[in-house]
C-alpha cells in the first residue's frame, strides 16, 4: 500500500489512509476482505485498479456482507445485523422454538462461583459463550450479559449455563436487532460511562461500562469487570470513567488521522 | 438405494449432499468435492505456492490435510463446495520454523467509525475481496510439507513440497 502513497494508521494498523488535495481515501484490510471509502473518487477508482492488477480481486461493489455481518443500505442509513448468525446459532443449539424472553439477564442475578455448584458441559459452555462474544459486533444490548457469563469460562455451573440459555432466548425475541448508522450531518465524538459498585458477590469487584458515538452513531461500547477491588463507589466510578476516556482518546486519534480532529 | 421410493431417494440424496466429508477418502467419492479440490490445487499451482524437491537430510516436513466445507447463501441454498488445503502448523517449532507471527485483523470499531463518517459525509463504500489471500505472502523460512493427500505420485524417492508462499494452518498465516 505504501507504494501507492498510503500511510498506515497508528490508531489502527489495519487502516491505510491517503490525503490528496484536501481529499481523503481510507482502506481497511481484514485478512482478505477490504473496505474502501472516502471523498476522493478519482483515487478510489485508481486504487481499485491498482489492487486488481496486483491480486486476483473480486469487486463486491457496495458493502453487503462483511465478516459475517450483514450490511444493508437504505435512504435512512446503514444497518448492520447478524441475523443469519443468530438464527444459525439458535438452530445449532436446538432453541429455534424456545420461548423468547424480554431481557438478556435477570436483575440482581447473584451469579458467581460456589463450592457446591452443579457442573455443566464445559466445552459446550465455552463454545456458546465464544459465539455470543462474536455477536458483540452488532449487539450492544447483550454486552453486559455476555461479559457476565464469560467470567465463568474456566468453571461453568448449571446456573451459568442457564444464564447463557437466557441470552439465547433473548436473542430469539429479537434476532434482527442491530446497529443503525444515520446521517446526522456532523462528525462529533461523544461518550458515556457508568459503573456499579461491588456487583460481584464473590469478590466485590465492580463492573463498568462505556459507550461512544461518532457523528451521532454508536461506534464502540464495553462492559467489563474491573481488575481492582474499588473501596468506594466513587473509586469504582472514576476507574470506569478512565476506561471510557481511554476509548475517547483513541477515537480522537483515529479521527485526527483521518482528518476530522474533534474540536 | 434401490428399495427407496423416488421422493425418499431425493430426500436421501439431499441429506448426503449436505454432509461434509472429514476424510479425503470420502471426498474423492463425490465429483463435487473432487472438483473443489482440483480448484484449490489449481489456485495453489497458479500462485507457485511450492516446488517439489526431495527432502533434504536433517529437515522435517509438516503434514497437511484437506478441510471441506459447504458455503451457504443467506437463504440457506448452497453457494459452493469448498476444499482447502491446510498445513498442520502445530508441528512447527518456534525459532526453527517460525519467528514471530503477525496478521492484520481490523478492529471492527474502526469499521464502524468509517461507516458513521461515510453516512454523515455521503462517502461511497466499496468492498473488495482478495482471492486466496495467504497465498500472496512470501515465506522467509524454509518449510517442507507432505504432498497433499489424493495427489501423491508413485515415485520411489521421497519428494516433498518446498513452500514458497504461506498456507492456511502455518504459524505464518493469520
Amino acid at each position: 500500500m505504501k507504494k501507492y502513497g498510503f500511510q498506515q494508521s497508528n490508531a489502527d494498523h489495519t487502516l491505510f489512509l491517503k490525503h490528496r488535495q484536501g481529499k481523503i481515501t481510507a482502506l481497511v484490510v481484514y485478512v482478505d476482505d477490504m473496505i474502501i471509502t472516502g471523498d476522493d473518487s478519482e483515487e478510489i477508482e485508481k486504487l481499485q485498479k491498482q489492487l486488481a492488477s496486483e491480486f486476483e480481486m473480486k469487486n463486491l461493489g457496495g458493502l453487503k456482507y462483511f465478516l459475517g455481518i450483514e450490511v444493508a443500505r437504505s435512504k435512512q442509513g446503514i444497518f448492520l445485523s447478524q441475523l443469519k448468525y443468530i438464527l444459525d446459532l439458535l438452530s445449532e443449539v436446538g432453541l429455534l422454538d424456545c420461548k423468547p424472553v424480554d431481557t438478556p439477564i435477570v436483575q440482581n442475578h447473584q451469579l458467581g462461583e460456589y463450592l457446591d455448584q452443579v457442573s455443566t458441559d464445559k466445552g459446550r459452555y465455552q463454545s456458546l459463550v465464544g459465539k455470543l462474544i462474536y455477536l458483540s459486533h452488532t449487539r450492544p444490548d447483550i454486552a453486559y450479559a455476555v461479559s457476565v457469563v464469560s467470567q465463568f469460562m474456566h468453571n461453568p455451573s448449571k446456573d451459568h449455563m442457564d444464564a447463557v440459555i437466557r441470552i439465547l432466548r433473548y436473542l430469539k425475541s429479537s434476532p434482527g436487532k442491530g446497529l443503525m448508522f444515520m446521517k446526522n450531518n456532523h462528525v462529533q465524538v461523544e461518550g458515556y460511562t457508568d459503573t456499579d459498585w461491588a456487583g460481584y458477590i464473590t469478590n466485590r469487584k465492580s463492573t463498568s461500562g462505556y459507550f461512544t458515538f461518532v457523528g451521532g452513531n454508536l461506534v464502540t461500547w464495553k462492559s467489563k469487570k474491573q481488575k481492582v477491588v474499588a473501596l468506594s463507589s466513587v473509586e469504582a466510578e472514576f476507574r470506569g470513567m478512565a476506561k471510557g476516556l481511554c476509548e475517547l482518546l483513541w477515537l480522537r486519534r483515529l479521527l485526527t488521522e483521518i482528518g476530522f480532529a474533534p474540536s | 438405494m434401490k428399495e427407496l421410493s423416488e421422493p425418499l431417494k431425493k430426500f436421501a440424496n439431499d441429506l448426503s449432499s449436505h454432509t461434509v466429508p472429514s476424510k479425503v477418502e470420502e471426498a474423492i467419492e463425490d465429483p463435487r468435492w473432487v472438483q473443489a479440490m482440483n480448484e484449490e490445487m489449481e489456485a495453489l499451482n497458479k500462485n507457485a505456492t511450492w516446488t517439489l524437491v526431495p527432502l533434504p537430510k536433517g529437515k522435517k516436513q509438516v503434514g497437511c490435510k484437506w478441510v471441506f466445507s459447504i458455503k451457504y447463501k443467506a437463504d440457506g441454498s448452497i453457494e459452493m463446495y469448498k476444499a482447502r488445503l491446510v498445513a498442520k502448523g502445530f508441528t512447527q517449532t518456534y525459532g526453527v520454523d517460525y519467528q514471530e507471527t503477525f496478521s492484520l485483523v481490523a478492529k471492527l470499531s474502526t469499521v464502524r467509525v468509517l461507516l458513521s463518517l461515510a453516512i454523515n459525509l455521503d462517502w461511497p463504500l466499496h468492498q473488495l475481496d482478495v482471492k486466496n489471500a495467504f497465498l500472496h505472502g512470501h515465506l522467509k523460512e524454509e518449510i517442507y510439507m507432505d504432498i497433499p493427500p489424493g495427489y501423491m505420485t508413485n515415485n520411489e524417492t521421497k519428494v516433498v513440497c518446498k513452500l514458497q508462499r504461506s498456507l492456511y494452518g502455518l504459524k505464518q498465516s493469520p
